[in-house]
């Protein structure tokens, strides 16, 4: 920072500290535009989690992790540990955290495809050909049939560029991010056969 | 090659596209002017990326910022002004705007719009940023008044005179936000008519009408709800003097069904072409017979 900006520094560092109170708008905002995001990035986990326990959870989250991007789209990374972690926690309620957590993780990279710099239409094209040449071995043991529905309500988006590339969201998705499986649900056979 | 509409100008109502509603518009290409994106969510080149593209090809664009930190003290990020730089470059948007704000300190990121004191040290550092990023992008932009909980002891000018000092300073024009001259009235106490009246009303190049909540002692500008009727009162009674300046409807969360927000956006629409029409000395009377 340029020693030009003390006084500016100082009335700004100032103000912040002084909105760092419960009743603040601006604090309210902070911890509130954290939280807000991470129902947004995972909107499936959200549901099965249930408005209290999600709300709960992430405002957990946000109140011990500030954001240092200037992208929000790339906050709550380490959310799935979080809830991970609930495994161990006995105030948690009994639900099956460690899928849980493994849902989540999908939808941040989900997420991902649709920020990512490293990601391009062309790219899926290519992956899209690559493994269809490939056996496809796509591991779903962690994700529930009702958690894989769950994606798919709750990524919209996928639908258009699978659209685009004449493909199912969820074989798009499993395709990408190259899950190990033991089987192939009829779905994407059929898909894969269409996509030649 | 990307092919783009015939005329890339913002002209009477737009509307900002959020995301979930992208594949609607692509399916249905609703009667829009025109609409505003929050480009910090396109700056890169995922799924989204490619919508837009689509998006581009039908309808004009304005390009709306919430991060470039204009009155932070950190340098500007080199790799957010490159990447909007591409942006710019690929899409030509017809407006491209940010906040008068801060929205980093310390290396936290607040996603949110802080305010910077009022006064001519402040102005100078913005504006010698706000030159840096039009530098880089080869052209002009708009920043917006915001809304405000608190001011600081710092601040010897009013708003109006610290953005005015910041356009002359730096060549940027404005884009007026009635909801949050609104919303400073009751917060603060500051008229949003003496607001208005302290700008340089020629730099205006567009103008924000947004719902906010009441949250404690506050109104909070928080977008997810309809223009109130206060606001829309504030724009009839200033859109006379805004030269016919394109006006955009902003909802951000809680979003309602697309067809909701076209109708807001059609509401503005009529007030704004109504203005045009009584301003080229031709009534409505006129055009229908």
């Amino acid at each position: 920072m340029n020693t030009s900006h003390t006084d500016l520094n100082t009335a700004i560092s100032a103000f912040l500290q002084q909105q760092q109170h419960d009743a603040s708008p601006y604090q309210h905002n902070r911890t509130g535009s954290r939280s807000q995001v991470l129902k947004l990035i995972y909107p499936a986990t959200a549901s099965l989690l249930g408005e209290t326990s999600m709300e709960a959870l992430s405002q957990v989250y946000a109140s011990h992790y500030p954001s240092r991007h200037w992208d929000i789209n790339h906050y709550g990374e380490q959310f799935p540990d979080l809830l991970a972690a609930q495994h161990a926690n006995a105030h948690s309620p009994a639900l099956p955290w460690q899928a849980i957590a493994a849902l989540a993780t999908l939808e941040y990279q989900l997420c991902s495809l649709y920020y990512a710099d490293s990601l391009s239409t062309q790219q899926l094209k290519a992956a899209r050909l690559e493994d269809a040449s490939e056996p496809v071995e796509v591991d779903f043991s962690p994700l529930s049939e009702s958690m894989i529905e769950r994606l798919e309500r709750y990524h919209p988006l996928m639908d258009s560029v699978a659209a685009e590339l004449h493909c199912s969201p969820v074989w798009l998705m499993r395709c990408n991010f190259r899950f190990i499986t033991l089987a192939i649900p009829d779905e994407e056979v059929t898909c894969r056969s269409a996509c030649g | 090659m990307m092919t783009f509409p015939s005329e890339r100008v913002c002209r009477g109502a737009g509307l900002g596209l959020r995301i979930p509603h992208i594949p609607s518009v692509l399916q249905h290409r609703p009667a829009v002017d025109w609409f505003e994106v929050h480009i910090c969510n396109f700056l890169n080149g995922g799924l989204n990326r490619t919508l837009l593209q689509e998006v581009a090809r039908y309808y004009p664009l304005s390009f709306h910022g919430v991060s470039l930190n204009l009155g932070g003290l950190e340098a500007l990020d080199t790799g957010y002004l490159h990447a909007l730089q591409q942006a710019v470059d690929k899409f030509q948007p017809a407006l491209v705007s940010e906040h008068a704000c801060l929205t980093a300190h310390q290396g936290e990121h607040f996603h949110d719009l802080i305010p910077v004191p009022f006064n001519a040290r402040s102005a100078r550092h913005m504006a010698e940023r706000i030159v840096q990023v039009q530098d880089a992008l080869g052209r002009r932009i708009l920043i917006e008044n915001l809304s405000r909980y608190a001011r600081y002891e710092e601040s010897s000018w009013t708003e109006a005179e610290f953005l005015t000092e910041v356009c002359e300073l730096s060549g940027c024009d404005l884009l007026l936000d009635l909801n949050n001259a609104y919303v400073n009235q009751i917060n603060l106490g500051e008229s949003w008519q003496r607001f208005v009246e302290g700008l340089p009303l020629e730099r205006i190049r567009e103008v924000h009408l947004a719902g906010h909540s009441l949250q404690g002692e506050y109104l909070i500008d928080t977008h997810n709800r309809p223009v109130c009727d206060e606001v829309w009162d504030v724009y009839q009674a200033l859109a006379p003097i805004l030269n016919g300046c394109p006006v955009l409807i902003e909802w951000d969360s809680d979003l309602p069904d697309f067809s909701v927000l076209q109708q807001h956006c059609n509401k503005a629409a009529r007030i704004h072409d109504s203005i045009q029409a009584r301003s080229a000395g031709v009534s409505h009377e006129h055009i229908a017979y």
